[in-house]
């Protein structure tokens, strides 16, 4: 072999280690890192899929389901979509815009059938009226709606 | 004249200006005809002129408050403070995008004042004037900031929140559109290069300054939006990932990977078809980033808000992507270089694989922005990829470039012989491992935090290394005291010491991200008035809450005491927004920083949650952008004292 070509042989290893290594980290964390948004139904459709991962669970804050303890930053509200629901548990302010009847985006886990959230996600949104009582809530529209705060 | 009428009518003008200045340039280039050259050249003054009129009635309408002026009406009100009013230029979209123009126009008249006459300028200037013609262009149709509102309100609707409530937002966005502005000279110049088929090394050293000026610009924007972030968004970090924030990192990496690898070129004349890859990809991910964030494809914080620019910017982009192809492909064969590469260990080597980092992270960052959107495309379900993603990739990769950084300056050009690089790594390799050591003894677990510590000692011991050795060298050809010698060193090569010192503050960096990453801590607590509690190591002392009423904003802060010092994490209203922006109260401290947020209050029975934030080492990320900056601006100072005439192997080495 003449010295060139050794070199370019060298080239090419240092070429496949470098995108190689790259290339690995970067599909074995974009497997574990994908953050699906579901609803409680989407969940439990799809329990298994779902059950050990984090994932953005979106739907409507029930009404007069929230408890909040000013002392210990303990949040406990009911999640739903219309069809099915789950409870929430996180520990810190809820922010301003956080109000039973509106749409809610929690990032955490499942633990057993309560969701234990890390993060709390309202969307800013312009149109948000109070319903009237007796009114319908229409969950799927808040639901889309709510889907674009990723 | 309305000042709606005004401002369109001075951007039509520039616009007329600007296609002329293009038509005449490119003729003039490709018929090689100097006067019609000088024609084109000349356009770049009216250009210029009116593009400042433009900017100027702009700023005229916001200052008085001209609610006819559909920008004024939508992004100014009358109560903002002066300074408010005089940024708010940048505070939205279609007022940024006539800043970006103006500083273009500006770059462009500078070029063509200054830049030497040969072959290429006509191109260059073509080229530039292409992308004005398009910036213009959107600011006269889709991204109009002065349409005229029919009936004006009688106030407008005020600014963005986020961007009037801290100063360096008035510093930030400028600094960021003169380093994607700057980037434009260098592309021009590539594609003038490809067109005249003239490929060597000419039109590298030509705008080297420019590609730095670029990049210190953009690392300074980056620095300054990450401590922005700090300072304003109340969770005690500077870089989330966002979508805007990875826009902007794209053209960084990039154009660091071109200032590199030029040098390649310059010295071997080798990686010619690398090096215009990399500067058609900086520059052109500055239009791509803008279409990202600006186009509602992809969810930010920084959004405007969606508007018909993003898929203009996507077209600009797509056709400027195509042609710069077509042009390369035609010259093809000119393109191949003369020779190949020598032995990876050598500085080229070194280059190239921290390269290929720097194209990895930026591919890394691409996909991570784009992949939720793809998936949706294709599954109809909508994910997210946060930061844990970025953060897995990116930490191997960074730390990877920091280790690469730290043994560059070590090896020399073309191949080094084994026991000169042992001699000159032997006792930085022994300091780096010692480094390690020591830290774990200390108690630092964090795998990342100890090679981080383990790179930077190297990294800062083979800039001693290399610089000793240079200076040892100087002085048995020169004679002198050693510190003559390096005196002599530093003015006959700012370009290598400049490079070091921004060395050095990547160092400081690095240390800052690692520190501050690996070991913030954060508590969020209640406090009923007049209560006390330590958290983190601090005493803190609510007093109550306090109010104060501004023309354009509504403040209540906590009065607190930490550690016998008074601070008041606020929560700022501005008058149309509802909700708050938190304006945290931190104790700045080389050692680290403790962020106090007031996250909700009571007025009524004047109970707080407050959330405190202990960040170690965070400011150096702050400090070493400076020093960063400084390296930058260094390398720029021309050489005062001739290069010695006996150049040894060794002084090579440690040459740029």
């Amino acid at each position: 072999m003449n010295p060139r070509s050794r070199n370019t042989w060298k080239y090419l290893l240092g070429l496949v280690i470098i995108l190689g290594g790259v290339g690995f980290v970067l599909s074995s964390s974009l497997n574990t890192n994908l953050t699906f948004f579901i609803t409680p139904s989407e969940y439990l459709a799809d329990t298994a899929k779902y059950s050990d991962k984090t994932v953005r669970l979106g739907g409507v804050v029930q009404e007069n389901s929230v408890t909040y303890n000013k002392q210990t930053l303990e949040l406990r509200f009911v999640i739903t979509d219309g069809t099915s629901k789950f409870p929430v548990s996180f520990t810190g302010t809820p922010p301003d815009l956080f109000k039973p009847g509106r749409g809610v985006t929690v990032e955490g886990k499942f633990v057993g059938s309560t969701f234990q959230g890390s993060q709390l996600l309202v969307k800013h949104s312009e149109e948000y009226r109070a319903p009237k009582p007796g009114e319908k809530l229409d969950y799927a529209n808040i639901t889309d709606k709510i889907k674009d705060s990723r | 004249m309305t000042n709606s009428t005004l401002g369109e009518f001075s951007i039509l003008a520039a616009l007329v200006f600007c296609v002329w200045g293009f038509v005449n340039s490119a003729l003039g280039g490709s018929r090689r005809d100097s006067r019609l050259a000088e024609v084109g050249r000349r356009a770049a003054i009216p250009t210029f002129l009116f593009a400042t009129f433009a900017l100027i009635v702009l700023e005229v309408a916001l200052l008085t408050n001209d609610t006819s002026v559909n920008y004024v009406a939508n992004h100014s009100a009358s109560t903002s403070p002066l300074w408010v009013k005089i940024v708010s230029l940048w505070g939205a979209l279609a007022g940024s995008i006539l800043l970006w123009a103006w500083l273009l126009a500006g770059f462009l008249l500078l070029v063509s004042r200054i830049a030497k006459n040969d072959a290429l300028r006509p191109y260059a200037l073509a080229t530039m004037f292409a992308v004005l013609t398009f910036f213009l262009g959107v600011n006269a149709t889709v991204g109009s900031p002065f349409l005229e509102v029919p009936l004006p309100p009688l106030d407008g609707n005020g600014p963005n929140a986020l961007l009037q409530n801290h100063w360096m937002m008035a510093v930030h966005p400028v600094l960021m559109y003169i380093g994607f502005v700057g980037l434009s000279v260098p592309f021009a110049y590539a594609v003038a290069a490809m067109l005249t088929g003239r490929l060597g090394e000419t039109w590298l050293v030509q705008t080297r300054r420019w590609s730095i000026v670029a990049w210190g610009f953009l690392s300074a924007a980056i620095v300054a939006g990450g401590w922005w972030s700090y300072e304003v968004l109340g969770w005690g970090g500077y870089w989330a990932w966002d979508p805007v924030e990875n826009a902007s990192i794209l053209p960084w990496f990039f154009t660091t990977a071109y200032l590199h690898s030029l040098q390649i070129q310059e010295r071997r004349r080798i990686l010619k078809g690398w090096n215009l890859g990399l500067i058609v990809a900086a520059f052109s991910s500055t239009v791509f980033g803008t279409f990202l964030t600006r186009s509602g494809i992809v969810q930010s914080v920084h959004s405007f808000s969606k508007s018909p620019i993003g898929p203009v910017f996507l077209g600009f982009f797509a056709v400027m992507l195509a042609i710069t192809l077509y042009i390369a492909y035609k010259r093809l064969s000119l393109v191949r270089d003369d020779h190949s590469l020598d032995s990876p260990l050598s500085r080229e080597g070194a280059f190239l694989a921290g390269n290929l980092l720097f194209s990895s992270f930026a591919f890394t960052v691409v996909l991570g922005t784009m992949f939720p959107v793809f998936y949706e495309a294709f599954t109809n379900k909508t994910t997210s990829v946060g930061a844990p993603f970025f953060n897995q990739v990116g930490i191997p990769i960074g730390l990877a470039i920091l280790g690469l950084m730290a043994i560059g300056p070590a090896l020399t050009w073309r191949r080094l012989e084994g026991v000169a690089l042992r001699k000159t790594l032997t006792v930085p390799g022994i300091l780096a491992v010692l480094t390690g050591i020591v830290a774990l003894v200390l108690g630092i677990r964090d795998i990342n935090v100890l090679f981080t510590l383990a790179f930077s000692s190297l990294a800062i011991s083979v800039l001693f290394v290399v610089t000793g050795n240079a200076v040892r060298q100087r002085k048995q050809f020169e004679g002198g005291s050693s510190l003559k010698a390096l005196s002599d060193l530093l003015n006959a090569y700012p370009r290598r010491y400049g490079a070091y010192i921004t060395h050095f503050g990547v160092v400081v960096i690095a240390i800052g991200i690692a520190f501050s990453g690996a070991y913030k801590v954060e508590r969020e607590l209640a406090f009923r008035p007049g209560e006390m509690k330590t958290v983190l190591g601090h005493e803190v002392h609510y007093y109550s809450l306090v109010g104060e009423e501004r023309p354009e904003k509504t403040i209540q802060a906590a009065k607190i005491e930490v550690d016998g010092k008074e601070f008041y994490p606020a929560q700022n209203y501005y008058g149309t927004q509802r909700e708050a922006v938190s304006t945290p109260a931190i104790q700045y401290k080389v050692s680290g920083d403790f962020y106090m947020v007031l996250v909700n209050g009571d007025p009524k029975d004047q109970s707080v949650s407050l959330k405190f934030i202990s960040s170690p080492l965070i400011s150096w990320i702050w400090i070493g952008g400076l020093i960063v900056v400084i390296g930058a601006a260094l390398t720029l100072i021309p050489a005062i004292v001739s290069e010695p005439k006996t150049v040894s192997s060794n002084v090579a080495a440690a040459s740029d």
